[in-house]
């Protein structure tokens, strides 16, 4: 198994390990969520393969392989508006409680965008901690782990609630031991994929083309 | 009468008719003056309860995301999106006269018919914060 693939897991499980419930960590690149999944503290965040360079000027021909890995970290979060409802809905409240509790309204925007600002805080502290430089990998067999870019994504309301996004590249660079074996799949046959190749019949292909009769 | 004010006048038939589209709809402004809660001040509008809307996957998603669009004269004080979030609109749990009536939040004001008289408001549930 290529050593990206054990980093994408090292990180996964590194997140998971320091989220003491603040965010849940999905380790591929997933569809689409529904609001209500992720919303109130079920902020998730997905870590995932994202591009691969391979230098060649870092590489020998028949030695180990460089490999600049870029994983995406992409963060969702989502809130829904909160206030005195209970003060709004009654028939009893006089009108200077309903304008305060509509004063005291908090936009579902205002808590999405803190609570993914404070997702970004929380996911950058722990990846890039002095303790994570190998994020998990031998010491070796990493280097340059560091996240190069956070980036908040706008995404569309879902109802209710208004859905945030940001996206985070770690970069780094793995050696890659190339072993010249192509990757086994699963062995649990529920996982495996079977891929069936149509060849042709050679009885067919075999048989000689039938004459032509034609001309004098 | 022209055509603007026949279209108008039109809307007690598309959007207030109580045998047809027409919902019971209470509008609170920001100083917390409630409108409609009574026969004589009351506001009619049609409601649409789910939108379509596409998710960042590209899916089409059906979501809760009330849309009140209602008779603009047959308000007392009208909507602003300068106003918002402080307006505040309560409307029936399900499309029913006698459902009760929850609050939603004024997310967003559209005036997009106010030449032929009606405007929309576009609501966000929201939630009891904790005591």
């Amino acid at each position: 198994m290529m050593r990206f693939r054990t980093l994408k897991e090292s990180v996964a499980a590194i997140l998971t390990a320091a989220a003491d419930n603040r965010y849940r960590v999905i380790s591929y690149q997933d569809q689409g969520i529904a609001a209500e999944e992720i919303k109130d503290g079920w902020q998730t965040v997905r870590a995932y393969y994202k591009k691969g360079a391979f230098p060649k000027s870092a590489c020998s021909t028949d030695g180990p392989v460089m490999h600049d890995v870029t994983l995406s970290l992409e963060l969702i979060a989502s809130k829904a508006a909160k206030g005195d409802v209970a003060t709004l809905e009654s028939d009893t409240a006089t009108d200077a409680e309903r304008a305060a509790a509509l004063l005291g309204f908090e936009k579902a925007t205002a808590g999405a965008d803190d609570a993914i600002d404070e997702l970004i805080d929380i996911v950058f502290n722990i990846l890039m901690a002095a303790n994570k430089t190998e994020l998990g990998l031998d010491v070796g067999d990493i280097a340059n782990r560091w996240i190069d870019e956070a980036e908040k994504m706008p995404l569309p309301r879902m109802g209710q609630y208004v859905v945030i996004g940001a996206e985070m590249n770690l970069s780094c660079r793995v050696v890659e031991d190339l072993t010249g074996a192509v990757p086994k799949a699963a062995e649990d046959p529920a996982t495996t994929t079977s891929v069936e190749v149509h060849q042709p019949d050679s009885t067919v292909a075999d048989e000689a083309p039938a004459e032509v009769s034609g001309g004098n | 009468m022209n055509i603007r004010e026949t279209i108008e006048e039109g809307l007690a038939d598309t959007l207030e008719d109580p045998e047809g589209y027409g919902l019971p709809v209470i509008l609170i402004d920001p100083d917390g003056v409630v409108y409609g809660n009574t026969e004589d001040d009351a506001i009619e509008g049609q409601i649409v309860y789910e939108t379509v809307e596409i998710d960042e996957a590209g899916n089409e998603v059906i979501v809760h995301a009330p849309v009140v669009t209602a008779r603009r004269s047959s308000l007392t004080r009208v909507p602003e999106d300068t106003d918002r979030p402080n307006w505040g609109c309560r409307i029936p749990i399900t499309p029913s006269r006698t459902a009760d009536k929850v609050f939603y939040s004024v997310e967003q004001v559209s005036e997009d018919g106010g030449s032929i008289g009606y405007i929309s408001l576009k609501l966000t549930r929201a939630e009891q914060t904790s005591p």
